[in-house]
């Protein structure tokens, strides 16, 4: 007899005057890892605050460990044992492992910590998942795959039967990914489930055993194992972004490529060892970072930290980034790192543009000038608005904008589909296809490929801190994990590969 | 005859006795899964007898469950509705050959059926309109919009299983176009009429 460990029914939950979610239905069963992937973002951030919380529904119900928890009828109170694990670490910085996993739990009674004796309870809970991490180490010194694993330890040490997992595939690279796969199946064949949130079916039907689509603040379909899932045509919203990706992908072997615009010689900083790269003028290049430990240095050089030793060159000239407008860089999440909410719009739109325009703080007239030539593409009215009232969409063209008035030679994205919905995903897309128009080189800077592969012209694969691999378009198909878009490549570049392996044959 | 598998007209005209027989009797009491598959499995070898081998049902059932699940009650013309809504709406307009799929589950207090079919599926607009009208059923019963595609069957259903066993139970449609609709049915876990917590709509 199953047992289930979650079931939400027919729930719908309105906050002022808003609907977050609609006629919800769930089943998560006991020792399951439910992949959950929202087609877009709406009713998200209510179905993990329902888990989280009891709050009173305008209708439906939940059980949780087959009792019911909560009622529209009967609102429930209280926080459930379930333990959400997102990008922003809930860990403590300034206290160590063990300190985070016992002490911080719920019915942690004791006055007086005994470190040796919390060092000695984590030794079984290290041996089970294979995972070695000292119990006294400080959560700031521990790498972002060690601090997930340390959540999940505090929440199955604080006896959450359900854990959620949000998007942890933008933060932890493929390898550790892999680690994680093992050590989420070794807690469900505990008992403990899992609901897996991730932006792309491909990474969730890697390992979980059911996958349900969500979209419009309902489940709309649950897949088995074994079930066919869709290529993206079949997602509703979704079939005008694939037939745009067809086109762009067509309109990317037309343009060709001329010039190297960025190069990286030799480079030694932090981890990054003998690293070597060159890009092109136009071209869009994707650095995946394996383990995890070459992004942090790369971003940190182009902030403008002096590496260690090596070149970074534009157009043949050694360039000192952070200081040289030709390179410009696209942090993560860009609508929330990278908008300053006490400038106006044009302020926001125009300060890049310093190098061109040595007063431009001061410079009306220019300032002017550029919303009249913008406004056909950013919007008439965003130009009188508040920052902070844009849209996503109107805050995504300010901050690409911005970099295309720099007129930068190469611009880095770090992450740029970062919890971004499908209909973001294609905007994000026309931005950085503007930028490649215009001659500027993209590098994006990723964990796992997402939606960059659709784009890119090459891949190089880092790992140890130096480059492991590089694939040109027509290689993407030998790409050994199965990845968003890859089925692009498949059709287009499968019937040539066979043609090749059936020349070989023959010889 | 041939193309449907049945030997001979007579099959046929028994198959449809004994599914005139089954829904005719005693609509209001309660039947056992059992029987209620067995219904289910002369439904379809009627429309077999229309669509050949294009039609294919499968039924899942854990074997060591099998017995337990068999035993439970249920209201009857429960699943058979829903299959028909399958073949009609979903895998009729389909090319080729139409996959359908019982599947039964049991949990401590519940028993799960899934009726799954991989047709044409439904848009999200209709999907979302055909759970609200689940949701709120007593109010659709009445309302003119239920003469929409695959309203009628879900609805009657829907709204025996909350007049029985109260509103915690029913039906719940998930679909996708293209891919396929699944219908899953809660009810209690009951193998005895004395557990219906509202006896007085039995009659």
């Amino acid at each position: 007899m199953r047992e289930e460990m979650l079931r939400m029914e027919r729930v719908t939950y309105k906050s002022q005057g808003e609907t977050g979610l609609y006629n919800f239905s769930m089943t998560i069963w006991a020792g399951e890892i439910l992949g959950l992937i929202p087609v877009n973002n709406y009713g998200l951030e209510t179905l993990l605050l329902l888990l989280k919380q009891n709050l009173p529904l305008h209708y439906g119900y939940v059980y949780y460990h087959e009792k019911l928890i909560n009622d529209w009828k009967k609102p429930g109170s209280g926080m459930n044992r379930i333990s959400i694990i997102q990008n922003k670490s809930c860990l403590a910085k300034d206290l160590t492992v063990a300190d985070n996993i016992f002490v911080l739990r719920p019915g942690f009674k004791k006055w007086f910590m005994q470190p040796e004796v919390l060092k000695k309870q984590l030794i079984p809970f290290m041996e089970d998942i294979g995972i070695t991490i000292s119990a006294d180490a400080y959560v700031d010194e521990l790498t972002t795959f060690e601090k997930f694993v340390v959540e999940l330890l505090k929440a199955v040490v604080a006896g959450s039967r359900l854990i959620v997992l949000e998007n942890i595939g933008t933060f932890i690279s493929d390898d550790e990914l892999v680690k994680l796969h093992e050590i989420l199946r070794h807690y469900a064949q505990e008992g403990i489930s899992f609901l897996y949130i991730t932006s792309h079916h491909e990474e969730a039907r890697q390992f979980c055993d059911r996958t349900a689509f969500m979209m419009n603040g309902q489940i709309t379909k649950y897949f088995e194992v074994g079930d066919r899932t869709p290529d993206t045509l079949f997602l509703p919203g979704v079939a005008d972004y694939d037939r745009w990706v067809r086109q762009q992908f067509e309109v990317q072997e037309e343009e060709g490529k001329s010039g190297a615009a960025f190069e990286i010689k030799s480079l030694y900083h932090g981890n990054l060892r003998n690293f070597s790269l060159r890009v092109e003028a136009g071209e869009c290049l994707v650095i995946q970072d394996l383990d995890n430990g070459a992004l942090k240095d790369l971003f940190s050089l182009l902030e403008g930290e002096t590496q260690r030793s090596g070149q970074l060159l534009i157009d043949g000239e050694a360039v000192r980034p952070g200081k040289d407008r030709r390179l410009a860089v696209i942090q993560e999440l860009p609508t929330e790192t990278m908008i300053f909410h006490n400038m106006s719009y044009l302020d926001n739109l125009c300060f890049n543009m310093d190098h061109r325009f040595k007063r431009i703080w001061f410079a009306k007239g220019v300032k002017k000038s550029v919303a009249g030539e913008y406004g056909a593409l950013l919007g008439e009215d965003v130009f009188y608005q508040k920052v902070e009232d844009l849209t996503q969409q109107q805050k995504y063209d300010l901050v690409y904008t911005r970099i295309l008035l720099q007129n930068p030679r190469i611009v880095f994205c770090v992450q740029p589909f970062k919890q971004a919905e499908v209909s973001i995903r294609s905007h994000i897309w026309e931005l950085l296809e503007r930028f490649l128009k215009k001659g500027i080189a993209v590098v994006i800077l990723a964990v796992n490929l997402a939606d960059s592969l659709a784009l890119a012209d090459r891949l190089v694969r880092v790992k140890y801190g130096s480059v492991q691999e590089i694939y040109n378009k027509e290689d993407f198909i030998k790409l050994p994990v199965d990845t968003p878009w890859l089925y692009l490549y498949k059709e287009k570049y499968a019937l040539e590969m066979e043609k090749q392996r059936e020349k070989a044959k023959e010889k | 005859m041939l193309i449907a598998g049945l030997t001979s007209v007579s099959d046929m005209t028994e198959a449809l006795a004994s599914f005139f027989r089954y829904t005719i009797s005693k609509v209001e009491n309660l039947v056992s899964v059992e029987e209620e598959l067995q219904n289910c499995e002369t439904y379809f070898k009627i429309q077999q007898y229309r669509f050949g081998e294009r039609l294919q049902l499968t039924i899942e059932c854990d074997n060591e469950e099998r017995e337990e699940i068999y035993c439970c009650r249920l209201p009857k013309l429960t699943m058979q509705p829903i299959l028909e809504n399958s073949i009609i709406h979903g895998t009729e307009c389909k090319v080729g050959t139409g996959h359908l799929k019982i599947h039964l589950e049991r949990t401590g207090s519940r028993l799960l059926i899934r009726i799954s079919d991989d047709g044409v599926g439904i848009d999200a607009k209709t999907l979302a309109d055909m759970n609200e009208r689940l949701e709120k059923s007593a109010q659709a019963m009445s309302s003119q919009e239920s003469e929409t595609k695959g309203g009628i069957a879900l609805v009657n259903v829907n709204n025996r299983i909350h007049l029985l066993f109260g509103e915690e139970y029913g039906l719940h449609v998930f679909s996708m176009p293209g891919i396929g609709t699944d219908v899953e049915i809660t009810l209690p876990a009951i193998t005895s009429d004395r557990e219906i917590p509202n006896k007085e709509a039995l009659s």
